[in-house]
């Protein structure tokens, strides 16, 4: 999976033109003439939405999450989108269609650390295991007659238990548990320094005006995108914690389980502005209630130690939870056009088909044999 | 397990300031009128809130003579909707302290809430854009039938006197059974919340929730005070109100100080559907019906949970609510992962949570409920106690179901939270296509699962039982707040 991250200016006076554009595609996203949103099959999650700050004035920002490399992805995007005429022409410098690319990666803003759910899966291989679990529960739904008596016999049988898959299970276990152990090391090292400068004693009494912020959002559930300032001399304090996230993302946790909260597709961070701002791309299952308390109780430590680098930024950080999620929601941005590949699956769903397809294959391709004890279990996850 | 008011020698000094029906779901007063109204004087309309006020029950401990409780025998509280709130006299300035989903009001809430098709506020009976605006609700409960009727009576009386200036929109009556039972047939109300310091619980006990949960001006699970609104000190010249904790913001004045909000819902259930639909799955087999009705439920109808008692109903266990579901029933052998109680309240089973994890996030979204039932029961209830379910149960076209109140600190952290992310969510803790079998928006496309061995069985179609018929989000104020908004007006 690879990152798009692009930023244009609006021209003059066009930015209700072009929200208006998106939020036509997005009320009818199948039938709309400008963008086919549902013909995309490269994209995870997109999401366009008009900026703004007093300094740039009003900008569009393109985000997506996206298999293969930026080239095919673009020419794909071009093809399902017959308007972009329509929406860019709303933007400066945008040369038309034929100019698009390198329109594109003019504005292109590199990702400084991004987590990944499933690393190993496309939007293609997401959908084919979706499709392969559907299918197993219609099966088990319409043949539960002769599917409850073939489990019952295949439980009676001997379990295969050869000296290899002994094997193979211990060395998983103990690579799970040094991984743990190493991981657990290293967040007690981090946590102290991510959260240095913070203060203990801070007011348990909110600023009652904070109740107020995000009064103007009105869908918070499913994605998250804010843009916060960064403090002055913070850069190199800030790069250290996200590469400290990215290398906790990527080598610290199972597929699909970062600090295992188990319910993030993804996450990002992209500096721009010369390093002054900090735009944050996120994707996760559920509410946004739901999300702000897997802050709380499970990354407290990985996102203090980024955003206590930022202007604003609670002095007492996310343990002053109101005053935190005020912050949040002011930095907060609502998309105009948000599309996700596949909206109705969560994380944890998306493990347990993963685990499903994973065996399935390894049972059609072992070479010793149905092994009627695995057989048993996965089909009992369902 | 309800609530019940200390003793007075431990009671906490705030609880004369909390209305009782926070604490007490008034075990001893089964009878019930909640009456709804609209304010067309502002001045009337104080006036009538400071005549009410020396009625409103509080959670102070009931006087204990000879050794005895004496428990009253009428209880009385009061709510207030934004619009209520505006009516009285509240500056938009005060306003601007509450959160948006209360002022903003449950109606524009239904995406989150499921309150969609049949149940969208468009057809509601109390609430929703066709009926008069609600500004406040009277609880007002009796123990006796006639005892609530002469209460009301005087209620009347001071709505009477306001010359219009209050007048009454709806009133709905509500009642407990003394079976205990809601319509289909299930003991109701057994697992709330134990809350710090209220009741049996000893302050500082780790398993309880805090105060700050439940009403403002509290501590609550993060440490913190909750966002409570505030009144400016030049609106409350008489200095009724108290400053905010820790003598945070001075020019401020904690108008939510002891309240909380409070979550009106009128929900109808259809009971002969609801047994229909079991016979129909379960065949005319009075234990196999009960059991499917268990399994979506999380209890049997005596109220015994099924964790405990998987293969039969135990009345020794009808109120026991003392119980985990990972030591064992990890995988939801016995209670369903999807089933009704497990959703509510996971306790220490939320997937991808360590136990204690997931005690931890679920007791963080935990509910104070109140409810009572409206409408004649349609079946004998008692004879599922002896496993003897309603086959062939036809409806009578009279209306019944229950008036269901949730009181917290935070209307989006616990009520919203529970019924969107938990109830209503069709991949709860890892599920695939089903919503609450009891009160999710199921519109007869999606499943229950009953995890089994050796494979899962599904139940499909599930349809929707009970409907939304009426609904408010209300803020409950404490007694002095109560009082600063009895007091009249300058301007006025």
């Amino acid at each position: 999976m690879n990152a798009l991250t692009v930023l244009v200016k609006v021209r003059p006076g066009r930015e209700v033109e072009l929200k208006d554009v998106l939020l036509h595609v997005q009320a009818d996203p199948a039938r709309n003439e400008i963008f086919h949103v549902n013909e995309d099959c490269k994209t995870h999650c997109a999401r366009w939405m008009v900026i703004h700050d007093t300094e740039n004035g009003f900008r569009l920002l393109l985000a997506a999450e996206f298999d293969g490399d930026l080239d095919s992805y673009l020419t794909e995007l071009l093809r399902i989108t017959p308007g972009i005429d329509k929406i860019f022409s709303n933007c400066e410098g945008y040369p038309g269609r034929d100019g698009f690319n390198d329109f594109i990666r003019r504005n292109y803003y590199e990702t400084q650390a991004f987590y990944i759910a499933f690393r190993d899966e496309t939007v293609g291989t997401i959908r084919d295991k979706i499709a392969v679990r559907r299918t197993i529960e219609r099966l088990l739904d319409r043949y539960a007659g002769w599917a409850v008596p073939l489990l019952e016999a295949l439980g009676r049988l001997p379990v295969a238990h050869s000296f290899a898959k002994s094997v193979r299970q211990g060395m998983q276990k103990a690579r799970i548990a040094f991984r743990d152990w190493w991981v657990g090391i290293l967040l007690d090292i981090i946590k102290p320094i991510t959260q240095w400068g913070q203060i203990t004693n801070y007011s348990r009494v909110t600023d009652p005006a904070d109740v107020q912020v995000g009064r103007n959002l009105s869908r918070l559930d499913g994605q998250m995108t804010t843009i916060t300032e960064v403090k002055p001399w913070r850069y190199p304090r800030l790069r250290l914690a996200m590469a400290a996230n990215e290398f906790l993302a990527k080598y610290g946790y199972d597929p699909g389980q970062f600090a295992n909260v188990g319910t993030l597709y993804s996450f990002r961070w992209v500096l721009i502005d010369n390093r002054k701002r900090l735009i944050f791309l996120s994707v996760f299952d559920g509410s946004w209630q739901n999300y702000m308390g897997d802050f709380i109780d499970k990354i407290i430590w990985a996102l203090d130690g980024v955003y206590n680098n930022t202007k604003n930024y609670p002095p007492g950080g996310m343990k002053q939870i109101d005053a935190f999620q005020a912050w949040i929601l002011s930095c907060q941005y609502q998309p105009q056009l948000l599309f996700k590949s596949y909206p109705d699956e969560t994380v944890l769903n998306l493990i347990r088909d993963r685990k499903i397809n994973q065996s399935l294959a390894a049972q059609l391709y072992a070479a010793g044999g149905f092994d009627s004890e695995e057989a048993r279990s996965l089909l009992q996850t369902l | 397990m309800l609530a019940s008011p200390p003793t007075q020698s431990l009671a906490p000094s705030f609880l004369p300031d909390v209305q009782g029906i926070v604490f007490s779901g008034y075990g001893q007063l089964p009878h019930a009128r909640y009456i709804f109204f609209h304010f067309t004087s502002r001045p009337e309309a104080r006036a009538w809130v400071a005549s009410v006020l020396p009625l409103v029950t509080t959670a102070e401990p009931y006087p204990v003579v000879n050794g005895r409780k004496q428990k009253p025998d009428k209880a009385l509280n009061l709510a207030f909707t934004p619009a209520g709130l505006v009516a009285l006299g509240i500056s938009q300035e005060t306003m601007d302290t509450f959160p948006l989903e209360f002022v903003s009001g449950i109606e524009s809430r239904s995406a989150i809430l499921g309150d969609t098709g049949i149940s969208a506020p468009e057809n509601w009976d109390v609430g929703g854009p066709k009926n008069p605006v609600i500004h406040a609700m009277l609880m007002a409960f009796g123990r006796e039938e006639h005892i609530l009727a002469a209460f009301v009576a005087e209620q009347e009386k001071l709505v009477e006197r306001t010359y219009g200036g209050v007048v009454q929109i709806v009133e709905e009556s509500g009642y407990r059974h003394p079976d205990q039972k809601e319509h289909f047939g299930f003991h109701d109300g057994v697992s709330q919340p134990d809350i710090d310091g209220i009741g049996r619980v000893p302050h500082g006990d780790p398993s309880c929730i805090k105060r700050g949960e439940v009403v403002l001006g509290h501590l609550n699970a993060y440490d913190t005070y909750p966002l409570s609104p505030v009144v400016p000190d030049s609106q409350d010249p008489a200095q009724l109100l108290p400053r905010l904790p820790d003598g945070a913001y001075p020019h401020l004045r904690d108008l939510g100080r002891n309240g909380s909000y409070i979550v009106y819902r009128k929900l109808a259930q259809d009971v002969a559907g609801f047994w229909e639909f079991f016979e129909k799955h379960a065949g005319a087999d009075s234990f196999a019906m009960i059991q499917l009705a268990a399994k979506m439920v999380g209890r049997w109808p005596s109220g015994a949970p099924i964790t405990l008692r998987p293969d039969f109903d135990d009345l020794r266990l009808a109120n026991d609510n003392q119980f985990d579901y990972m030591p064992q029933d990890p995988d939801g052998y016995r209670c369903p992962i999807g089933s009704h109680i497990r959703r509510a309240n996971p306790r220490d089973s939320k997937v991808n949570d360590t136990p204690d994890e997931s005690t931890q996030t679920s007791s963080r979204h935990r509910l104070v409920r109140r409810a009572l039932s409206y409408g004649k029961p349609l079946f004998r209830r008692d004879a599922l106690d002896r496993g003897e379910a309603p086959i062939g149960l036809q409806d009578d076209g009279h209306p019944r179901g229950l008036h269901f109140f949730s009181i917290n600190a935070s209307i989006t952290r616990h009520f919203e939270f529970v019924q969107q992310t938990w109830c209503d969510s069709p991949t709860f803790n890892a599920e695939f296509e089903t919503k609450d079998p009891i009160i999710g928006s199921n519109d007869g496309k999606g499943y229950m699962t009953i995890q089994g061995c050796p494979v899962r069985t599904r139940v499909g179609n599930m349809p929707r039982f009970v409907t939304v018929r009426g609904g408010s989000y209300m803020f409950m104020p404490g007694l002095t707040a109560l009082r600063f908004l009895s007091t009249p007006l300058q301007s006025s």
